[in-house]
């Protein structure tokens, strides 16, 4: 339909995962990419929330359903067990209340997942080491990025483990053997799924 | 684009009268139309465009090329626009108990041979879609690929999407409510005792010579405050004051916030009847979609079968995004897709109006989408 662009690693992992015929709800959809494909490809009824008004607009012109709300402001018009899968992509680090927002949605949905970068990969712990300094995020320097909470694989799964949050399976992206054996050095992006283990209906 | 302005009527008979809310039958009724673009053969390109509270069929181009205004949302109809009359066919008819041609309180009501005034039945928003509906009928639409319209008009989209399931393919509510607060109750309330108080009133039998002028244009101007918003004052006008380099001591006009809202009255007097103004925000306060459903919004929004585009502005202090929000929830609820926006705006609720770029290009997109379905519907 137009202007569909490809989807990232993480989005392509996540279209993976969901069965077909999955009511879906993608919090941060922007354009909606992915909702369209799990639309098209898997049948999937969806929906899309965004707060950026020029996304949501992209959604209207498109045709996908999309809300326009601030996930800070939690997803209090969503009633229990509305959705099957919720997902959060590459947006956990700007939520300010991010563990708020995860219980939120395991409250709306019976999954949820989520795709996070590993600021425990290699790479980064080299930039450290060898500069002193944190890596960049999205191009912005530390102190201007909007991207305030960010972890690694490790903190992630402690996270999960402290606010007890049913982590169900991480999905470590790329196809090597390293950043499956070893995902919290070698992964840069995993996809988290929370919920209940015995949750497919 | 020149556009004619043409009549319906029916309710000759007591059987084709149109039953109101109140109990009691009407008829015969006019409703005054407009149309642009042409219905295709499957008659599946139909748009009803709603019109707000005191706003008329006029939509879009003009009379004579000699008019000096076009119609009041013709930055958004005609050829290449959002509601583009090359693909569409577009239909604007003046709601019921208005004075712009449509059967209302200045209408001769023939069992007495002189005009209605207060004996006009008050009026909901239901009956004005109730009488849309005979329009629809006699036009030769059955289905209407989409019902839009901002505040009243936003109202009846919602009605008739309720109402009339089978007949509306998508709905686009911009700038509205499922019901008023008591707030903009309370701002009806206050225009009308302005109104009724004005020695000139006359329980309404008024002559056309000598309306009530000062009451009419205290509501004005009072409800005209509600469709801005403290920052559009403030950019428009501050703090300056008019033609004076100092405040006069007295309480003529100083400012020029003062100077525009009685210009705003004044401009409202000569075109727009007192009586009309009574029934019409009187049905708007009476309107609460919930009713459809024994007083729960989702029940009533569940009789409906069409996709949603809802508006709303954010500065809009009269129909606020809340309320909108909530209309949301409630097709969230039923496991509906649903598309929201709130534009950011701070032209407060006459931004539906004003914000035609960001508004032409939503509905644009969501009308081409529900064009590709509609059929499938």
């Amino acid at each position: 339909m137009g202007d569909s662009r490809d989807l990232n690693p993480d989005q392509l992992e996540i279209l993976r995962i969901i069965p077909a015929g999955s009511r879906v709800l993608d919090l941060g959809c922007g354009d909606g990419s992915l909702l369209e494909r799990l639309r098209d490809e898997k049948g999937c009824a969806i929906q899309g929330i965004d707060r950026d008004q020029k996304m949501v607009m992209r959604c209207f012109q498109r045709g996908i359903p999309c809300i326009m709300l601030d996930l800070d402001q939690g997803l209090a018009h969503i009633d229990d067990a509305s959705f099957d899968y919720v997902i959060l992509g590459r947006t956990f680090q700007q939520i300010h209340r991010p563990v708020r927002l995860l219980k939120e949605m395991l409250r709306v949905g019976r999954r949820a997942l989520i795709s996070n970068l590993n600021l425990g990969h290699w790479r980064f712990r080299t930039r450290l080491a060898l500069t002193g300094r944190c890596p960049e995020s999205d191009g912005e320097l530390w102190y201007a990025t909007a991207n305030i909470h960010q972890g690694s694989h490790r903190d992630f799964v402690d996270m999960a483990r402290r606010e007890g949050l049913p982590l169900n399976a991480c999905h470590p992206l790329g196809a090597s053997l390293l950043a499956r054996q070893f995902p919290s050095l070698f992964a840069e992006l995993l996809v988290y799924e929370l919920g209940q283990r015995k949750a497919e209906a | 684009m020149i556009v004619k302005p043409q009549t319906y009527t029916f309710g000759h008979t007591s059987d084709d009268a149109l039953p109101l809310r109140c109990g009691r039958k009407l008829g015969p009724v006019s409703i005054a139309y407009e149309t642009w673009g042409s219905l295709n053969s499957e008659a599946s390109n139909a748009i009803l465009v709603c019109h707000a509270l005191t706003g008329s069929a006029h939509a879009a181009g003009k009379y004579h090329e000699s008019d000096k205004k076009p119609g009041w949302w013709d930055e958004m109809i005609g050829p290449g626009k959002a509601f583009d009359t090359d693909r569409y066919f577009i239909v604007c008819s003046n709601v019921l108990g208005s004075c712009y041609g449509s059967t209302g309180p200045t209408s001769i009501n023939p069992a007495t041979g002189k005009a209605y005034a207060m004996s006009f039945p008050v009026i909901t928003v239901a009956d004005m879609v109730n009488a849309q509906v005979r329009l629809a009928d006699f036009l030769g639409v059955k289905k209407w690929l989409s019902v839009v319209g901002g505040s009243l008009g936003g109202m009846q989209a919602l009605q008739w999407a309720v109402a009339y399931p089978e007949r509306v393919h998508s709905c686009l509510p911009i700038a509205t409510t499922a019901r008023l607060s008591p707030q903009a109750i309370g701002w009806d309330w206050v225009g009308r005792e302005a109104i009724l108080s004005d020695p000139k009133f006359l329980g309404g039998e008024y002559t056309k010579e000598a309306p009530p002028e000062r009451g009419l244009a205290v509501a004005r101007m009072l409800a005209h405050i509600t469709y801005l918003s403290d920052a559009s004052m403030n950019e428009k006008f501050g703090r300056r004051l008019q033609q004076m380099s100092d405040v006069n001591y007295s309480f003529d006009l100083n400012y020029q916030v003062e100077s525009y809202l009685n210009h705003q009255g004044l401009s409202f007097v000569g075109r727009y009847d007192a009586n009309a103004y009574l029934y019409i925000t009187r049905a708007t306060d009476y309107f609460d979609l919930a009713s459809e459903g024994g007083g729960d919004l989702t029940a009533a929004l569940a009789k409906s079968r069409c996709a949603f585009g809802i508006i709303s502005f954010s500065s809009d202090w009269l129909f606020t995004p809340a309320q909108s929000e909530e209309l949301v929830a409630s097709l969230l609820r039923l496991k509906r897709e649903v598309f929201h926006c709130d534009i950011q705006s701070d032209y407060g609720h006459d931004a539906f109006l004003l914000e035609v770029e960001t508004l032409g290009s939503l509905v644009r997109g969501f009308l081409s989408n529900q064009q590709r379905s509609f059929g499938n519907g």
